[in-house]
């Protein structure tokens, strides 16, 4: 029976309301159809409406329904306008996400400023404030947690501090939507970019930019918005404005039933930590050197083995044990060599509310097979 | 021997993964792959695993049921996947 710990990467399984929502979309008359009003059911309204809620954002004509979070992040930053000589502070612990669009952006003449981290992943706050104040950014954008060891960044915190050194902010919230309380980061971020298909349960191809300030983004792409056809230019008002061409209609129906689920039966965040500690303790008893952010942490652990690489590793757990994890860099190239472990890339194991204490007792059981057979393999007594 | 192949995810620029599909388990095919370098199978994992190290730096390893394998062969030698899939062409069971 194959165990699925790669819920950082995209969750499974999902509420059986998810399929059926996305089902009954495609099945149905498109929204579209109907041009707006109020009589038929409106799956991108419904799933801004709840994307608004879950943010704190008041006006969910300012929630921008994307492909995903990727889509999000480059419709912000490449949207307001920075211009050749300024600075972006970001942080060495972000996604490509957020780094391959800074690096783009670096091409066209704009600063880009690291923050360190800690040796568990969590961003150095001292040092973002140091270089915020010094390099006086116009953007801060970093992530809410990092998708290779879960640790939770005091988001608000390092808002304020971008706030007062007058820089927008732009917060990644990949890896907490669904998990922790976002509704208080919208008075200190001016964006939230976020994805579905992670622990908000839902499908894959949705994403959202969450506006709270009075910003406006420059659309990057140009088209048919359904309404204001005989204007040349993108219409002024959001979430049009931002969303040319159509939409995908079952993934929005699929993640607005996937958040109404979540809301009624919301994660037990002592079960789920309690359910990562285990699984830590469990792989450290077996030799594993595991990452352990203090505190606030999502339910990511990373970790190597002295003696196999984490591709190996990782490879091992996929194919010989059926336990399906991800292995190397997690497309976060940078925070490696900060981490307490840098071996050069990290074996993940990502549980969801789904996670059971079985699947935790398998892996462990894998890993400390895996230990055991490269120890003997390499004459090392145990 | 027929066999289907397609690039798979690597997080490093320095090699390049390919998985193989053939007609045979890898345990059918593991006469062939120790003529190619340095053959092992750990029986120790749930599934036993094959590697095999080659001298040109490829490393290709797969669960010995399965009729598919993982291939990754490094940049500095760009001979080695068409070499590869020479030998593995050639290759008559």
């Amino acid at each position: 029976m194959t165990i699925y710990l790669n819920n950082a990467a995209t969750s499974y399984p999902k509420p059986k309301c998810v399929s059926k929502a996305c089902a009954k979309a495609i099945k149905d008359i498109p929204s579209s159809a109907f041009r707006g009003g109020i009589t038929g059911y409106d799956a991108f309204e419904e799933a801004r409406a709840l994307l608004a809620e879950l943010t704190g954002i008041q006006n969910k004509d300012r929630v921008i329904l994307t492909q995903n979070a990727t889509a999000a992040i480059n419709t912000a930053v490449f949207g307001i306008g920075l211009k050749d000589g300024d600075t972006v502070l970001t942080s060495v612990t972000e996604h490509n996400s957020v780094l391959r669009p800074l690096y783009e952006l670096e091409k066209r003449g704009v600063n880009i400023a690291f923050t360190s981290c800690d040796d568990t992943g969590r961003i150095n706050a001292d040092d973002f404030t140091s270089k915020a104040a010094c390099c006086k950014p116009k953007l801060c954008v970093f992530t809410h947690a990092s998708n290779v060891t879960g640790a939770v960044n005091d988001a608000a915190a390092l808002a304020e501090t971008a706030k007062e050194n007058g820089s927008l902010v732009l917060i990644d919230a990949s890896q907490t939507a669904g998990l922790y309380d976002l509704s208080a980061l919208s008075s200190q971020a001016d964006m939230i970019a976020l994805t579905g298909h992670k622990y908000l349960l839902g499908p894959q191809g949705i994403g959202a930019l969450c506006i709270s300030g009075e910003i406006k983004p420059k659309p990057l792409l140009f088209g048919g918005t359904g309404a204001l056809s005989e204007l040349k230019d993108m219409p002024d008002e959001t979430p049009m404005r931002l969303e040319a061409g159509t939409g995908a209609e079952p993934a929005a129906a699929a993640l607005a039933s996937a958040i109404k689920w979540s809301i009624n039966n919301p994660p037990d965040m002592k079960k789920l930590n309690n359910l990562c500690l285990y699984l830590k303790e469990g792989l450290k008893a077996c030799g594993a050197k595991v990452i352990e952010p203090e505190g606030d942490c999502c339910p990511v652990i990373s970790f190597v083995l002295n003696g196999i690489t984490a591709e190996d590793c990782g490879y091992i757990l996929n194919e010989g044990y059926d336990i399906i994890c991800r292995s190397g860099l997690h497309c976060a190239p940078l925070i490696h060599k900060y981490l307490k472990y840098n071996s050069g890339g990290t074996v993940r194991l990502s549980l969801s509310r789904f996670t059971e204490k079985k699947d935790c007792d398998e892996a462990i059981k894998a890993v400390k097979e895996i230990k055991s057979a490269y120890m003997k393999a390499n004459g090392i007594q145990i | 021997m027929e066999y289907k192949y397609k690039k798979t995810n690597n997080c490093f620029n320095d090699a390049e993964t390919y998985e193989y599909k053939t007609s045979y388990t890898n345990e059918q095919l593991s006469g062939f792959f120790a003529s190619l370098g340095s053959y092992s199978v750990n029986y120790k994992f749930k599934k036993p695993i094959f590697y095999l190290d080659m001298s040109d730096k490829t490393n290709v390893k797969g669960v010995m049921g399965d009729s598919f394998f993982k291939a990754s062969f490094f940049n500095d030698s760009p001979n080695a996947k068409r070499n590869f899939e020479t030998r593995l062409a050639n290759e008559k069971i």
